[in-house]
Formats: C-alpha cells, structure tokens, sequence
C-alpha cells in the first residue's frame, strides 16, 4: 500500500471522494500555505485570510465530486480560491487596514530593521499598497496578484481564471497602468 | 510645392506609424517585465525603447514602480486551521437531513415570525403605554380636585383654568 505522501492529488481526491480524511488531510497539507498566502495577498489580513482558507477548503471537500480531471488539482484548487475571494470582497465593504496593524506584514525583500521608523515606514508602504490594488477592478487584482505576488504564467492565469491569454495579457497591462497612474504620486513623494 | 506637400503626408504618415508602434510597445513593455516575450520580441522592443524616449521613459517607471511592489513576506497557516476545518465538516455531517432540507425555508419563516412577534410586542408596549398615561391623567385631575372648578362662573379665571386642565 502507498504512503499518503507518494501519491498524487488527484488520487488523493478519489480517496477524499470515499470520505477518506487521512487523504483530505494530506491534501490540505500539501497547499495550505500556498492558498493561505494567495488569500492573504488578496485580502490583506490575516484572520480574514484564516476564515476564508477555511471556506475554500470546505468548498474542495464539498465538491470533490464535481472535480472531472479537466485540469490540474491545483488549478482547480487555486479557482476555488480565486472565486472566494472574489465574492467576499464583492459582498464586503473595504478593509480599512490600519498601520497600527500587527499583522500587516512587511515585504520580503525589506531589510530586516529593528528601527521603529523603518517598520512604520514599511507598513505604512504595505497599507498604500494593498489600498491601491484593492481599488482596481476585480479581475485586474486577481490576475496582477496571481502574477507578481504568485508568479504565475500567463498561461497559468489564464487556466486558472477561465480566461483566453490575450485576456490576460491586457488585464494584466490595465493593472500597470492603473497602478501607475494611482502609485506614482506616492513614489513621486517618497512614501513607497 | 509638391515635395513639400509629399513630406507632410509621409510625416504624418510615419507619426501615424510611430504612434501605433508605440501602443504595441507599450503592452510588450508589460509583457517584457513579466518575462512574457520571445526573443525576437525582446531583440525589437529594445531596439525601440533606444529610439523612442517616450516608451523608454514609460518602461524606466513602469519598472521602478514594480520593483518596490514586492510580495508581502510569506505567512503560515494557523496550526489550528485543519481542526477548524474538520469541525465544521463534522457540524454539516451531523446536522440531521430534514433541517439540511428544511434549511432554505426555515430561514425566511423564522426571519418573517421574528418580525411579526416584535411588531406584536411593540404595539403591545405602545397600547399598554396610552393606558397608563390615561390612567395618570385621571389621577391627575383628581389629585387637584378640578371637579371644584365645575360650577365656576365663565370668562371667570377658575373656568379658564378648568377648560385648560380638561382640554377643552
């Protein structure tokens, strides 16, 4: 018998399907922090990130039926996700992020500073950030996160958001100009 | 007179042509920074980013700009998030079928029962309200015997007094 962990995603989903939880388990291990990262980037914070990692994942549990092989698991997995975050964000009134935040995280590539002004400054950048991106339409937000933050294709995006490339392609440069047009003040004035 | 007539259109011409190279360009300027482009693709837009300063420009921001929009720093899934899961699979598993069925039925008849019982209890409220305040104006009256005024005579400042206690 195969250990969990050789076995791939879509056996695991045949094994799911049989209301195998050792298997759903194994599942949710391999992408929590993928997805829990997705979500974060989307929403911003961290417990809305935790709530709604929940849903997807219940989601996936839910629907392992309907799951036909077309695409990968991952994919798959990564629309649910996208579509989740989508509709909450639909239905919800904006964040307002604040950066007296403790859990508004800096960027990887920020020196690691033990100096209070430099923390401030960065989330200070972080919040200007996310505010910005959460303005632009919602298509243009998923498809510029999937890409800048998640490094996908645009190939990938475009399997992922059920869209054709060349769709990708120009919401992914309406999101540049956008971001341009909204960002460059802030550059301008030094404050990102 | 011709010749000059001639430049004219093959300026306008090749502004023409230059403008929509530069739409072109633009778009390869956003697939270039996300590592989109062929070779061949790459070899033209940098020949044109040398000759176009306006598309050079708008690549030098553009990259700046995405340059300091960085991914937040990776974070971890709560070690509890499984067990959060798996008790919410379990409260959907073990929820009896006929409420599972029920479910998008009752909700609109207990939000609808909700709304009819506090309409009922505020008129309630409201009636037992006008009652007592009622029952107050009586013994109002009562208490300043207004009944004495009764038999004053009119335009009298005991008969105004009254008509104004009683409300005539």
């Amino acid at each position: 018998m195969n250990s969990l962990q050789e076995l791939k995603d879509e056996e695991l989903l045949k094994r799911v399907a049989q209301n195998d939880e050792q298997a759903f388990c194994e599942l949710f291990t391999r992408y929590k922090n993928k997805v829990f990262n997705l979500v974060y980037r989307y929403v911003g914070t961290y417990y809305e990130a935790e709530e709604l990692t929940q849903d997807i994942f219940l989601k996936v549990y839910n629907s392992v039926h309907k799951f036909r092989g077309e695409s990968r698991f991952s994919t798959y997995l990564y629309r649910i996700a996208v579509n989740v975050c989508k509709n909450y964000k639909r239905k919800k009134q904006p964040t307002v992020v604040s950066i007296e935040d403790p859990e508004i995280s800096t960027d990887l590539s920020a020196p690691a500073s033990s100096e209070p002004d430099a923390i401030l400054a960065e989330k200070k950048k972080r919040v200007i950030i996310q505010e910005v991106l959460d303005s632009l339409p919602p298509n243009q937000k998923t498809a510029f996160i999937l890409s800048k933050y998640e490094n996908y294709s645009y190939a990938q995006i475009a399997e992922i958001m059920k869209i054709s490339v060349s769709a990708v392609e120009s919401l992914l440069f309406r999101a540049k100009q956008n971001l341009k047009k909204k960002l460059l003040p802030y550059k301008q004035r030094g404050e990102i | 007179m011709t010749a000059s007539f001639f430049c004219k259109i093959v300026s306008k011409y090749i502004g023409a042509k230059i403008e929509m190279d530069c739409l072109r360009m633009r778009k390869n300027i956003s697939k270039y920074l996300d590592g989109e482009l062929t070779k061949d693709e790459v070899s033209e837009l940098l020949n044109h980013l040398g000759i176009c300063p306006d598309c050079n420009r708008e690549y030098e921001e553009m990259k700046m700009l995405l340059d300091s929009i960085k991914a937040p720093a990776e974070v971890f899934a709560p070690p509890h998030l499984f067990a959060s899961i798996r008790q919410r699979i379990y409260v959907q598993e073990h929820q009896p079928i006929l409420l599972k069925l029920l479910k998008p039925i009752l909700v609109p008849v207990v939000y609808s029962l909700v709304l009819v019982a506090a309409i009922f209890i505020g008129n309630s409220l409201s009636r037992n309200f006008l009652s007592t305040n009622t029952q107050n104006k009586e013994a109002f009256k009562l208490t300043l015997n207004l009944t004495a005024f009764d038999d004053a005579p009119g335009n009298s400042f005991s008969n105004i007094y009254d008509n104004l206690m009683s409300g005539e």
